[in-house]
């Protein structure tokens, strides 16, 4: 069963980080500025270095941050095992097919069986906007429609294809 | 990812705002000094509050009759300005 | 366009008059004089009123309708990772939780100031860093309010600054809205 996750922790994370990496810079700054010590020596160095660790980490943290709250919008509350499975599958495949955030959401509920008015409304845009995202999400996955979208996420669940390929 | 240049802008403008704010001389005062510092004072009849360097010069938060000072003093520790409720 | 009233005259006046009392004090006043004194204590009295204000005030003015809401907040993020355009009649949930860190700051930079007049407090150390300290949190938190506002304009399609000098915010029609209180 999966549960709601609310990802406070992983947030207050990134924000004691950022704390870290001011205090650094502006140590850093601070030290250069009031003439104390050259440019690279050793504790400016490891100064350098962590503050520079520190941003690298929370630009990875903040992109994990966001990859979890678009799973979150989609996914229901104690989902049944096959269903986490296809969220799997579903989430692999946008991966590969390189869909932008927006398409992914589109996507998502093009699975769910919403019509383009009602994607256009749950997501605040114009059905326009939600059509380019729909011709999109079609040319990177090659599939041609609904239907086939959905068809080829099943196939991949279940292994094999569900009809038997002409011989 | 489109948020990579905002983090950027606003670890520059932490670290900065903070850096420019205390890129001050806090390291060449020393206890020895201030204790000095804080003897003449009280031999003038002054309360002595806090020691800093500031500007280059010596500055201290005295009181002295019920008033609060600012005094300035030189590196021979001569008193070069004074300002507070007093003056 | 959707065009709604929002901001009341208090609302607006307060918000502009707080960015010329602190930019006033952070960048021009000289810390030692009478007028950085009493711009403080201006900007501590337009606190005030706004607190009362945001008690008793019109819908979007009260804090009522933009409580401290981790889950709102939340929730904003996740149209921001999903590219949903939600809109906020009021102040978003992220925005909620800078005011009221704004407020209590300059709350914290007020009365330390004063504190700093005082026979008890004068020449005490630790009240003038909280007050420096406070200040610099203040100045990081303007710049990032300010990148925030720019940002969500951008994102939603709202143009907020506009909003809070006329009053009136303009909203695109396919805009998902949420009506708060």
């Amino acid at each position: 069963m999966l549960r709601r996750l609310r990802p406070y922790g992983l947030i207050l994370l990134i924000a004691v980080q950022l704390l870290c990496a001011a205090a650094f810079l502006s140590d850093s700054v601070g030290d250069l500025a009031g003439g104390g010590a050259s440019v690279f020596d050793r504790h400016q160095t490891i100064e350098y270095v962590a503050t520079l660790s520190l941003l690298i980490a929370i630009a990875f943290e903040a992109q994990l941050l966001l990859q979890l709250l678009r799973r979150e919008a989609h996914l229901e509350r104690g989902m049944s095992i096959a269903a986490g499975a296809l969220n799997d599958i579903i989430e692999e495949h946008f991966r590969t097919w390189g869909l932008t955030p927006s398409e992914q959401d589109v996507a998502r509920f093009l699975i769910k069986g919403c019509d383009i008015a009602e994607i256009a409304r749950l997501r605040g845009s114009a059905e326009g906007t939600v059509k380019a995202h729909l011709n999109a999400i079609y040319r990177k996955s090659g599939v041609s429609g609904r239907a086939a979208l959905i068809s080829f996420l099943i196939e991949d669940l279940m292994g094999e294809p569900l009809v038997a390929p002409a011989q | 990812m489109q948020m990579k240049p905002l983090f950027a802008v606003m670890a520059i403008a932490l670290g900065l705002t903070g850096g420019i704010a205390r890129a001050a001389d806090e390291a060449s005062l020393t206890d020895e000094k201030k204790a000095e510092i804080t003897a003449i004072m009280v031999e003038q009849g002054y309360e002595v509050r806090s020691v800093q360097i500031e500007d280059g010069m010596y500055e201290v938060y005295a009181i002295k009759d019920g008033k609060t000072f600012e005094l300035y003093l030189d590196d021979d520790l001569k008193m070069v300005e004074r300002s507070g409720d007093g003056d | 366009m959707i065009i709604r009233k929002v901001w009341d005259p208090v609302v607006r006046v307060f918000h502009w008059s707080l960015v010329a009392g602190f930019a006033a004090n952070a960048l021009f006043t000289d810390p030692e004089e009478w007028l950085h004194r009493n711009i403080g204590y201006v900007v501590l009295g337009l606190v005030a009123v706004r607190v009362v204000w945001g008690m008793s005030g019109t819908r979007f003015a009260r804090f009522s309708s933009f409580p401290p809401d981790p889950a709102a907040a939340l929730a904003q993020v996740t149209d921001m990772a999903t590219g949903r355009r939600r809109v906020h009649l009021g102040h978003t949930p992220l925005g909620a939780l800078m005011i009221y860190n704004l407020l209590v700051t300059m709350v914290v930079i007020g009365i330390s100031g004063w504190m700093m007049t005082t026979l008890t407090w004068f020449g005490v150390e630790w009240v003038e860093e909280l007050h420096e300290a406070a200040v610099t949190w203040a100045e990081i938190s303007v710049v990032v309010h300010i990148l925030a506002v720019v940002w969500e304009s951008r994102r939603t399609g709202v143009n907020l600054p506009r909003a809070m000098v006329t009053g009136y915010k303009r909203i695109p029609d396919e805009s998902l809205f949420t009506e708060s209180s």
